[in-house]
């Protein structure tokens, strides 16, 4: 299990992995500890370095890498990463769920986030890419 | 006093939930009543994308499982 900081406006959530301040839960009940793959830089969370060549034209770009993740943990995931980054910070968001990449960007556009791009990367592998202007 | 959803992935088992708090479960997506009064937005029941959205937007803190 993985909990979420609540938040003002809006409250916050998480899952695991996610970039939280609660990121590597300890809750001895939460049956998904240890899931992220300490292999894969991007898995899980922004902290990953970017991609090589990735800048925004506000800074660097991060990743966050979903493939595997279904909605709506998709867009919980990456609500929780956006929550993590600066305003005007580009969020790159990684999936191999298609309905993600319809649903992401609407959910995300809703919040008040700008939806910079959505991309294909492969044969079932698209890229959203997001920038955040709302807290 | 803090709302709480918990989003249950299939095949999963929330612990500590409480009656007041809204649970998810997912594939299919619907949301159970809790104990009385019911507190979530929308009633007991199937719900979509956007409706798990509004809850993970409503709530105070989000519980994956």
């Amino acid at each position: 299990m993985t909990k979420s900081s609540p938040s003002s406006s809006p409250p916050t959530s998480s899952s695991p992995g996610d970039a939280t301040a609660d990121t590597s839960s300890t809750d001895p009940r939460d049956p998904t500890r240890g899931e992220t793959d300490p292999r894969d830089p991007t898995r899980g969370g922004v902290n990953g370095p970017a991609l090589p060549g990735q800048r925004g034209r506000e800074g660097p770009l991060s990743t966050i890498n979903l493939c595997g993740e279904l909605c709506p943990f998709t867009f919980v995931r990456t609500k929780l990463a956006l929550e993590e980054l600066p305003l005007g910070a580009l969020l790159r968001v990684i999936v191999d769920h298609e309905p993600a990449t319809r649903n992401i960007p609407r959910s995300a556009t809703e919040w008040g986030q700008e939806v910079v791009g959505v991309m294909s990367l492969g044969p079932r592998t698209w890229a959203i890419d997001l920038r955040k202007r709302v807290r | 006093m803090k709302r709480v959803l918990h989003l249950v992935r299939p095949n999963a088992a929330p612990a500590g939930v409480a009656d007041r708090d809204w649970v998810v479960y997912l594939q299919p997506t619907r949301l159970v009543a809790g104990g009385a009064p019911h507190t979530a937005p929308f009633p007991p029941g199937p719900v979509d994308h956007d409706q798990v959205v509004a809850l993970v937007f409503a709530a105070d803190l989000v519980v994956t499982w």
